[in-house]
Order: C-alpha cells, then structure tokens, then sequence
C-alpha cells in the first residue's frame, strides 16, 4: 500500500471529473447512454453530443441516416443551447420507439410527400447488407392498373454481401414532420428471411426462393388486416455465377421498389419488388385481408 | 545497467533495462523498460531520448503512478509468459495459457475495485499516459456503474448533483422517453 491509498474511512466519494465522460460514453448501451444524459447539464452535454448517436444509428438504423434532411433538427423552441436536441439522437429515438406496436398507425389523409420508407438489410452476423431510405412522393410516373407507384432508388457501388444463415430485414415507415407535426414511425417488419438457399442459387446458378410474412396491426375502423411478405426470388439467369462484390464500379444497382402509403391504401396491394443484376429480387408485399 | 525489475518473474539476466519514473511529488519509480513503454506516452518519451535521469510526470500523483505502474508490469509479464508458453515445446507450458489468462482477467477485476475517486484518477492518468488496456478497464468500470440504472439511481451513485431547470428537466425526460420503456 503506498500513500494515496486510503486506510482511514474515506470521503464522501465526488463526481466523475468532466472529461470523463466522453471516455466512458462509448462503452455504454443506447438505454443507458440516454439515461445518462438526463443526469445533469454537464452529463447531457457529453452523452448527448450528436457524434455518440450518429455512431448508434450507423450500427443500429443504418437506413435512417438517409432520411436526415427531411426530420427536423433542433426545436425552434429551445432557445437553451445546452438542452437543444441533436438531430441524430432524435432520429435514434424514433427508430427506437417504432417498435412500440401500441402506435397507431397513421391517420388515413397522408399525403405521399409526408411518409418516407426506411429499409435495412443485414446479414446473420450483423452485418450491414443494405439500407436505404426514399420518400414515397418519388414515384415516378409509373402507375399499373393496380394502382401501385413505382420508385427507383439508386445505389450505385453497393456491394451486397450474401453471407448465410438468416438475414434481418427492418422496414420502417416514417411519417416525416410537416407543417409543424412530429415525425413518427412504425416498424413494419423486422422479420428473418433465410439466405442459405438464395446464397446457393447465386453460387451454382440454380433457382430458389425464400419467404417470410409479418403481420401488422390493424389500421382501426373496417376490421381490415393488414400482411407483409418478404419473399427472396431468383432467378436462373446465366448472371448468377457471378459474384456480387464483381460488380463493375459505377455500374447502377438499381433497385426498384414498389410502395404505396399504407393510410391511403385501402383495397390495394402494396409490392416491393428489388431487383439486382445479379438477379436476386427482394419483394416486400403487403396485402390487405378482409376479415369477417 | 542489467537488474532484475520489480515485477521479478520476466528476468532471465538477458539484460533488461529498467528506467526511472518521477511522480509529481517527486517520487521516484524504477521500472522495467518494457513495463514503462506500455504507455505510449513514456514510451515515445524514451524513443526520444529524455529517460536520462528519470522520466518526470507533472501530471500523476505518487499513488495513482504507482497503481498504473502495478498493471503494466503485471500485463507485460503476461504477455512474456504467454509468447514463452507459445514457442515453449512443453506441453504443460501451452496447457496453462488459458488459465494464466483467466489469472490476467481476475487480476484486473480486482485491480480496478477501488474508491470512486481512485477510479476516476486512474482513469484519467491512464488516458494522459495513454495505456489503452488500462483506460478501457476504467472506463468499462464506471461504464458498468451506469448501465440499467434510472438517472435519480446514477445521481446517487456518482453523487452528482440535478442542475436543471423543471422545463428543462421535462423537456430531456420526454426526449429520452423511449430508454425508460
């Protein structure tokens, strides 16, 4: 024991020196980050610093940092700079809250504009696959008899890693903020889809299919129930032998899916369709049940 | 200059070189090299030649240099020990490895059971000195003395004092809403 080290009753212990608390951040769990920041103005400062929450929602919603322009930043009202939100936290936050299904779903009159889909793709091992983010006011002007909208999202130098075991696939529908009302979001579909057999097919050029289906919840009146469906397709094109990560620089991945609000849907169909050149497709598909 | 260092078992008479540390009491610490250089700070501090006649620290008290000290030269006997065991033909030898490194892991569970306030100096002395194994123990260590707890349960861990506002207090609980479901 040298000296420094107490052998007498210590003092009442004082608090973590400031600087600190960015070295301990890190290390904590977005629950606990959280609670941390609602400790003092000073634990706020450094556990609500936007770069620990982009860094949150770079691992956990990969997919929502492509809806950032369209959430609104900091609250006009918080003319108190210590305490103004930080865009990625807020974004953390609701993606987090999504999964709360006690949410409504949103009021039937929604504009196209208003609502924006979020997807992230992620292999058995956490890997991140895939994410994007499109409003769904970027139809193009593609509209089938079924009354579906059609949009292209371009994600060019992607390279799409297959992986094995099951993917993840996260859905997340956004009300972004209008006309002063708050974002919110619903988790449409978190659900496993097995890659082993789309995995297999892309390696020795054969077909096969996969397919997993989540409910959602009821809209309210009607009585109306509501399914999506992820389905993984392939196709036996001579394409398949190749490996995805070959894909020339610059090429276009173009992937195209099809949407449609779900509020203002209510007799029709709602498909995500996704095709690569490699030629998995991805479909989303959301049907609209009638239930006696 | 071959002596034994303090730590004893990594002294073979191969001619290990030890250097002397000043805390900012003026206390002096002799240490193996290899022990000292498991900090980067006083390892480019030597690389650039100012080990002559100790190496000062302004910054770290007596005590606290003497517990940083205490982890490294308990790590880099470890890490002799295990790439011994490694190249050793003695099947005993490799058969320990696994234990010696649950003997590492206990050690430093009861190395980093101090006093708060010793765990915040020896947090920060290990982030000046830039020993990162001991940095992240530290902060883990306190890491663990926040997670699932309610802030009022942390404020009165930490003893730190509630600094807000009622709007702005309202205002923070609401945003961190989706933490407390």
């Amino acid at each position: 024991m040298r000296e420094g080290e107490a052998t007498a009753m210590p003092a009442a212990p004082s608090p973590p020196p400031w600087v600190a608390l960015p070295l301990v951040a890190p290390f904590l769990d977005a629950a606990s980050l959280a609670a941390a920041s609602c400790v003092s103005t000073s634990w706020h400062a450094a556990f609500a610093a936007d770069y620990l929450w982009a860094r949150l929602c770079r691992s956990h919603y990969p997919a929502a940092l492509g809806l950032l322009r369209q959430l609104p930043d900091s609250d006009g009202a918080a003319s108190d700079r210590q305490c103004s939100s930080s865009p990625h936290r807020l974004l953390f936050a609701l993606f987090r809250s999504a999964s709360s299904r006690s949410r409504a779903l949103p009021s039937p009159r929604l504009a196209l504009a208003d609502v924006a889909f979020a997807v992230d793709i992620f292999t058995a091992g956490g890997k991140n696959i895939l994410s994007f983010a499109v409003s769904a006011d970027e139809a193009g002007d593609v509209k089938n008899a079924d009354g579906l909208f059609l949009f292209g999202v371009d994600l060019s130098d992607r390279n799409a890693v297959i992986g094995s075991g099951d993917w993840r696939v996260m859905w997340t529908a956004v009300r972004t903020a209008h006309r002063g009302i708050a974002p919110a979001a619903v988790l449409m579909m978190d659900a496993k889809v097995p890659a082993a057999r789309a995995a297999g097919a892309i390696r020795f050029g054969g077909r096969g299919d996969a397919g997993v289906a989540a409910r959602l919840p009821a809209p309210g009146c009607g009585g109306a129930r509501l399914e999506a469906e992820v389905v993984v397709e392939l196709t036996g094109e001579e394409k398949l032998v190749e490996k995805v990560s070959q894909l020339k620089r610059g090429s276009h991945l173009r992937e195209t899916f099809l949407a449609k609000a779900l509020s203002i849907l209510s007799e029709n169909n709602i498909r995500m369709l996704w095709p690569t050149p490699s030629g998995v497709k991805i479909s989303a598909l959301l049907t609209k049940l009638k239930v006696c | 200059m071959a002596s034994a260092g303090e730590s004893g078992d990594g002294a073979d008479g191969k001619g290990v070189t030890t250097i002397t540390i000043i805390s900012s009491d003026n206390e002096a610490f002799e240490v193996l090299e290899a022990a000292a250089s498991m900090s980067l700070t006083i390892r480019h501090l030597i690389e650039d030649g100012c080990a002559d006649g100790g190496i000062p620290l302004p910054n770290v008290t007596a005590g606290i240099l003497a517990k940083v000290l205490e982890y490294c030269s308990k790590h880099v006997a470890a890490v002799a020990a295990s790439s011994e065991a490694g190249s050793s033909s003695n099947a005993a030898d490799a058969a320990a490895a696994p234990e010696k490194e649950e003997d590492l892991a206990s050690f430093d569970k009861a190395f980093i059971d101090v006093e708060q306030d010793t765990l915040y100096d020896l947090l920060m002395a290990a982030n000046y000195l830039e020993v990162k194994g001991l940095l992240d123990l530290a902060c883990q260590k306190v890491a663990d003395m926040i997670k699932g707890k309610t802030p009022d349960a942390i404020r009165q861990t930490f003893k730190i004092k509630n600094d807000f506002s009622p709007e702005q207090e309202e205002k923070i609980r609401e945003e961190n809403q989706w933490a407390f479901e």
